[in-house]
């Protein structure tokens, strides 16, 4: 068990560099373009000479050496034109980022994971038809539209909450509504067809025959069964989550990281660039992690795959 | 017996690795030498996991042997290229439905094997050719445009036949042809098979679980246990003089329908809890022997010849 | 031959029967009547409309609807139905070109990884799942940087994502297949690799892959608008549903409509694509089909 922790835990950090790496290489562009965008006024022997110690090839490697250098013993990620720390506008801004994803994560599964298996288990009845249908028209409305009707609605029609900012706790419930009912419809399609799977298990028919109580087969057996999969539904929904977070704080002009990521684009910025993709492969990964454990933790058949003990152990659960 | 030799192995082995771990191989097929007469049915008995359908594969080279070598008629083809053999070697398998692809029309099935070794037809002549082959497994002409799904058990091995008559083998592994059907069926297929053969003078591998289908049609019977060879002989030899303990509580296991003949009997247990405990120095059937001595556990019995076309492997064969 | 052509009638294959289920299927029908009217207006762009999308009237002209524009005009005073007709036109095709790559891309992955299987099969689903995570705004982000702005090569962005689902899902279709013992007869047959691919696996997979192009075809569409929402898109003043909502977001006080109009039309495209989506599920779902 614990080997297995670890060795998980040691892959993350060559997957970490990788993407680092790719990140790097892909965004090294933009600085090329500020070159090409002086030159227009620039002489021409300094900034050619300037172009040539910038672009050199064994020059954007020690860059990035030094980079992966400073970020991992000193934890920094480099200083912005403006002389401000990259790291602390990071920290400033995923406070934010995180607040709105993780509260619209708790309200999309919430809503979404229960809806999921009230379908589910009225397959082709009427809960299942409405919930389908439901989630089927929720998920053909993009997020901005919903921005749309809800600023419509909330801000210019009733005044109760402000068009855009997160200053207050008012800021926070259009965006989490937003993200909520994106995640809720995708929640309740994948808990639906995950449960569904589980219900068409001949061991229910089994149970039935036994003459269990419906209640009883679906508490006991069916949702015990559904612990893991329904883990990584919840484990594909907060990287959606955090994904759609992303997108939605521009809507509303909240101080996020994927506000953050979208000036950093616009301004043609590799630092705040690279900045954004360290936090946010940082908590990619974790998110992935943390699905794994709890999912080894909860499942005998994980843990059969693990190690010495794991198979002792499910082979007790089996009888 | 050498001179009418069509198809001969020796020392074939194939063991399979769980994932990546190397230590503890599953022996499927672990040094089986055997050697099959032209015009002959030779029957291979054996429980499941036995071995014997990955013997019949290891034959046909559908799967590749470890160790070992494989002639045909003459020729050794454990390394050559099977393309221009395939012709000749074929195989019937044991589920009738996953043995057609569903989504093709029953005449595209055939022309598969029409067009096998490379030979061209046009598509009168495949048409022409479909229909023969479809009469003569009992099957109407007009049944070529229907698809695999819209015909029973019995009707969709009638058309595994075809398709492997079409290419003109002269050697076909039967893989438990008649253990998925039901038994109304069983005996139409195993005559169909037994008038083809004398129809063509083909030479069949007759792989089943099932002994008294093998006793039925075979005229020489291999029986396997847990990968080896136990017992090789004429039908008669096995029978009446059966030498090793387990083809013996094999043949007592066959169910009877008359109670004064069964009672007389004596049955040998199969005792199915001690399979797994595996005896990796001696001989194989070790635990569940019931003439098991000492000796068993540390010698691995050789497949000897104990009168004239009779092998077995057993330090104490019965007579 | 009379024999034959009846014969074939009485067992139609299996796409004739899933496409008369379809169109059994009342709302998906409609829907797929509704997308193509829509598609087809945004293809004939240049013939209904001056194609004028450009020019700016003056201040006092921005009005509601007028004869000379049935849709008004939007917050810079451009007509706004061509400039619909012309961002749907290249949103279609944006989404339309990366789903097909995307798709075909994850497929053949999906394939090669099902198919052969072993450690390449780990290291490719390994990749996918990464690929899997990285959300499709750093996606965009990323090609745009390699590849320039505002040209649409977003498109090639979100074709990257949808390689994970479709990689995922005709890996496992395949894994299905090459399970049965039919693949091993075609072998025993003297097949090679390549027809067999060829010839059975591409066969019975081609159900779960429209099934999954028609299910994210919606998806492709919103990721499009969204993106060009963002200004990731088409540059000004190339037109484009997300940049057009985008840009009349600014008159939600004085004109709302301006921005209401297109985001009713996106959600129409959207919700017909995904009945259309639901609809070819249930008519070539595996499990619907032997019924």
């Amino acid at each position: 068990m614990i080997r297995y922790f670890l060795k998980r835990l040691l892959l993350m950090i060559p997957t970490f560099f990788a993407i680092l790496l790719i990140a790097y290489l892909m965004t090294s562009n933009l600085t090329g373009t500020i070159v090409d965008a002086m030159s227009a006024y620039g002489e021409g022997d300094a900034l050619d000479s300037f172009y040539e110690k910038i672009d050199a090839p064994d020059n954007r490697v020690t860059k990035f050496v030094r980079y992966c250098y400073d970020l991992v013993v000193h934890g920094e990620m480099g200083k912005t034109s403006s002389a401000t720390f990259i790291k602390d506008e990071v920290a400033f801004r995923l406070k934010y980022t995180a607040g709105v994803a993780v509260l619209g994560f708790l309200v999309s599964i919430l809503i979404g994971i229960p809806l999921g298996v009230l379908a589910a288990v009225n397959h082709n009845r009427w809960p299942d038809h409405t919930v389908s249908t439901f989630s089927t028209f929720l998920a053909s409305i993009p997020s901005y539209c919903l921005v749309l009707v809800l600023v419509f609605i909330f801000s210019l029609w009733l005044g109760i909450l402000p068009v855009s900012g997160i200053d207050t706790w008012k800021g926070y419930v259009m965006p989490v509504i937003v993200l909520g009912v994106g995640g809720m419809s995708l929640a309740s399609r994948m808990t639906r067809s995950a449960v569904l799977e589980i219900l068409s298990k001949p061991y229910l028919t089994v149970l039935r025959a036994k003459g269990l109580p419906e209640w009883k087969i679906l508490y006991k057996h069916v949702l015990k069964n559904a612990v893991v999969p329904l883990l990584s539904v919840a484990g594909n929904i907060a990287v959606a989550a955090l994904c759609s977070t992303l997108i939605v704080e521009n809507f509303f002009s909240v101080p996020g990281i994927g506000a953050y990521l979208v000036n950093a684009v616009k301004g043609r910025d590799q630092q705040r660039l690279l900045g954004s993709v360290v936090v946010l492969a940082l908590i990619i990964m974790g998110i992935g992690f943390v699905t794994d454990m709890l999912g080894v933790l909860c499942s005998p058949k994980f843990r059969k795959q693990i190690g010495k003990n794991g198979r002792k152990l499910s082979k007790g659960a089996d009888e | 017996m050498a001179d009418n030799e069509l198809l001969r192995a020796q020392s074939l082995q194939k063991y399979f690795y769980a994932n990546g771990k190397k230590n503890e191989p599953v022996k499927a097929v672990d040094n089986v030498s055997l050697s099959i007469a032209k015009g002959e049915t030779f029957g291979l008995v054996g429980e499941s996991g036995s071995g014997k359908t990955t013997l019949g594969r290891l034959l046909l080279r559908l799967i590749e042997p470890q160790k070992g070598r494989i002639v045909y008629n003459g020729t050794d083809i454990t390394r050559a290229d099977m393309r221009p053999m395939r012709r000749k070697m074929q195989i019937i398998f044991q589920n009738p439905s996953a043995s057609l692809d569903p989504a093709m029309r029953v005449k595209d099935i055939i022309a598969e094997g029409l067009r096998c070794g490379g030979r061209r037809l046009g598509k009168k002549e495949t048409e022409e050719a479909a229909a023969e082959l479809l009469e003569s497994v009992g099957l109407v002409a007009d049944d070529m445009y229907r698809y695999p799904g819209e015909f029973s058990g019995g009707q969709q091995q009638r058309i595994g036949i075809a398709r492997a008559r079409a290419a003109d083998p002269e050697f076909i592994v039967c893989d438990e042809p008649v253990s998925a059907l039901d038994v109304s069926y069983q005996s139409q297929i195993v005559n169909l098979l037994v008038d083809l053969k004398k129809e063509r003078q083909l030479t069949y591998l007759f792989i089943s679980h099932d002994l008294s289908v093998v006793m039925h049609i075979s005229d020489r019977v291999g029986v396997m246990y847990m990968g080896r060879l136990v017992e090789v002989g004429n039908r008669e030899d096995i029978v009446l003089r059966t030498a090793h303990p387990y083809t013996a509580a094999l043949l007592s296991n066959i169910p009877i329908p008359d109670p004064k003949l069964s009672r007389a009997r004596v049955r040998v247990p199969l005792d199915v809890d001690s399979v797994y405990n595996e005896n990796t120095e001696g001989c194989r059937y070790f635990s569940r022997c019931p003439k098991a001595r000492p000796e068993c556990k540390q010698t691995v019995p050789e497949l000897k010849e104990i009168s004239p076309g009779h092998f077995c492997a057993c330090l104490f064969s019965q007579n | 031959m009379k024999t034959h052509a009846s014969e074939m009638k009485k067992h139609p294959n299996p796409w004739k029967t899933g496409l008369q289920k379809f169109i059994k299927n009342t709302p998906a029908v409609v829907a797929a009547v509704v997308f193509i009217l829509i598609t087809l207006s945004c293809v004939l762009a240049p013939v209904i409309t001056d194609g004028d999308y450009y020019t700016i009237t003056k201040e006092d002209e921005r009005l509601g609807f007028t004869s000379e524009h049935p849709l008004g005009t939007d917050a810079l005073g451009r007509d706004l139905l061509t400039r619909l007709l012309y961002g749907g036109r290249a949103t279609l095709k944006i989404a339309f070109v990366a789903l097909i790559c995307g798709a075909v891309a994850g497929s053949v992955i999906g394939l090669i990884s099902g198919y052969f299987g072993g450690k390449s099969d780990t290291l490719i689903m390994r990749l996918v799942e990464a690929l899997s995570s990285v959300p499709v705004i750093l996606l965009v982000v990323a090609v745009e940087c390699a590849l320039g702005w505002g040209e649409g090569n977003y498109m090639y962005a979100i074709a990257l994502s949808f390689i994970p689902t479709f990689a995922k899902v005709i890996r496992a279709a395949v894994i299905d297949i090459v399970g049965n013992e039919y693949i091993e007869a075609a072998r025993a047959l003297g097949c090679g690799h390549f027809s067999i691919i060829c010839k059975h696996i591409i066969r019975n997979i081609t159900a779960p892959f429209v099934v999954q192009v028609s299910t994210s075809a919606a998806e492709a569409l919103l990721t499009c608008t969204v993106m060009g929402y963002l200004g990731f898109g088409l540059d000004p003043p190339l037109p484009e549903l997300g940049n057009i909502v985008a840009v009349n977001y600014k008159l939600i006080r004085s004109r709302p409509e301006t921005a209401v109009i297109p985001c009713i039309l996106i959600v129409i495209c959207a919700v017909s694509l995904n009945l259309i989506g639901n609809g070819l599920r249930d008519a070539f779902s595996p499990e619907n089909r032997s019924a």
